[in-house]
């Protein structure tokens, strides 16, 4: 499982280096959007349902929860890494994030999971 | 003396496959990797966030993914508790938008709603079909619903940010931030 990870991170900073180039000349570009809303509707439907008090969502709910799940992790990661640049760091650590936590009230309800 | 078992399953592990999300039993907990969203893209996500020249450690890509989670149920849960209360079966885009905006989501809710009015507005011309939510409503939603989400975080962070200005996130960000 490790191995394979290890793989993933690497084609990401392999896309990083050409997605450099590609992006200077398509800023609006549509490979942008659609690669953004990748996340797995039917992976968010399963985690929803795993709440025995769910009994159904409409197919809106979990578009809805897609989005702001997107919105989350941006806006998670763009907080953890102010902690990062402080740091003088170009790699965004779990430290980061546990820095972050404690810096807006909607966040609170993550305590315990960094444990 | 001998123990005969009476079959053992209820009928659940016969029936439920493992593809078939909708018949997955309440009480059949997820896989390990069901409970989490993939963790390439979160990954992805994540670096529309940092500089360009950002890297992303695996643990903090782990730990994301294990807080979008919990994200997740914890609106679920709050939305499930409204719909109870009005005595509905269904969570729809209200309830979800509703419990966002109780849970200190609030700034995600104006977003949210252009999102969701597009995409009813595409769904309605596809007789049946389940809407425009990829692809196409894409691009009508995002530029517009980025620029809002951002300008109200901008806002709030002002008071200690250090010259470091974030672009909505089309790609803009990385030529305004310094490391060094």
């Amino acid at each position: 499982m490790a191995g394979v990870e290890e793989m993933e991170s690497q084609t990401d900073d392999k896309e990083n280096s050409s997605e450099k180039i590609v992006k200077t000349k398509e800023k609006n570009s549509n490979q942008d959007s659609e690669k953004l809303m990748k996340l797995p509707l039917s992976r968010i439907k399963s985690i929803m349902k795993s709440d025995p008090d769910v009994t159904l969502a409409s197919q809106e709910a979990v578009i809805t929860i897609a989005k702001a799940t997107e919105l989350f992790i941006w806006e998670l990661s763009k907080d953890a890494v102010h902690s990062t640049l402080q740091s003088k760091r170009k790699t965004l650590q779990r430290k980061d994030l546990d820095c972050i936590l404690d810096t807006r009230d909607c966040y609170l309800f993550l305590e315990g999971t960094l444990d | 003396g001998q123990y005969v078992m009476e079959g053992g399953g209820d009928g659940e592990e016969l029936g439920a496959t493992e593809n078939d999300d909708d018949n997955r039993g309440d009480n059949e907990p997820l896989r390990e990797q069901d409970r989490f969203l993939p963790i390439a893209n979160v990954a992805r996500i994540m670096k529309k966030s940092i500089p360009k020249t950002g890297k992303i450690a695996k643990d903090a890509k782990e730990t994301v993914q294990e807080c979008v989670s919990e994200f997740i149920s914890f609106i679920t849960s709050e939305a499930s508790e409204r719909c109870h209360q009005e005595k509905r079966k269904t969570i729809n885009g209200e309830d979800i938008l509703f419990a966002m905006s109780t849970l200190g989501f609030d700034s995600y809710v104006e977003p949210l709603k252009q999102y969701l009015q597009k995409y009813r507005e595409s769904s309605k011309g596809d007789k049946g079909g389940s809407g425009g939510a990829d692809g196409t409503l894409e691009d009508l939603a995002e530029e517009s619903f980025t620029q809002s989400l951002s300008t109200g975080l901008l806002t709030s962070e002002q008071a200690n940010s250090q010259n470091v200005i974030y672009a909505p996130y089309s790609g803009a960000i990385a030529q305004n931030i310094s490391f060094g």
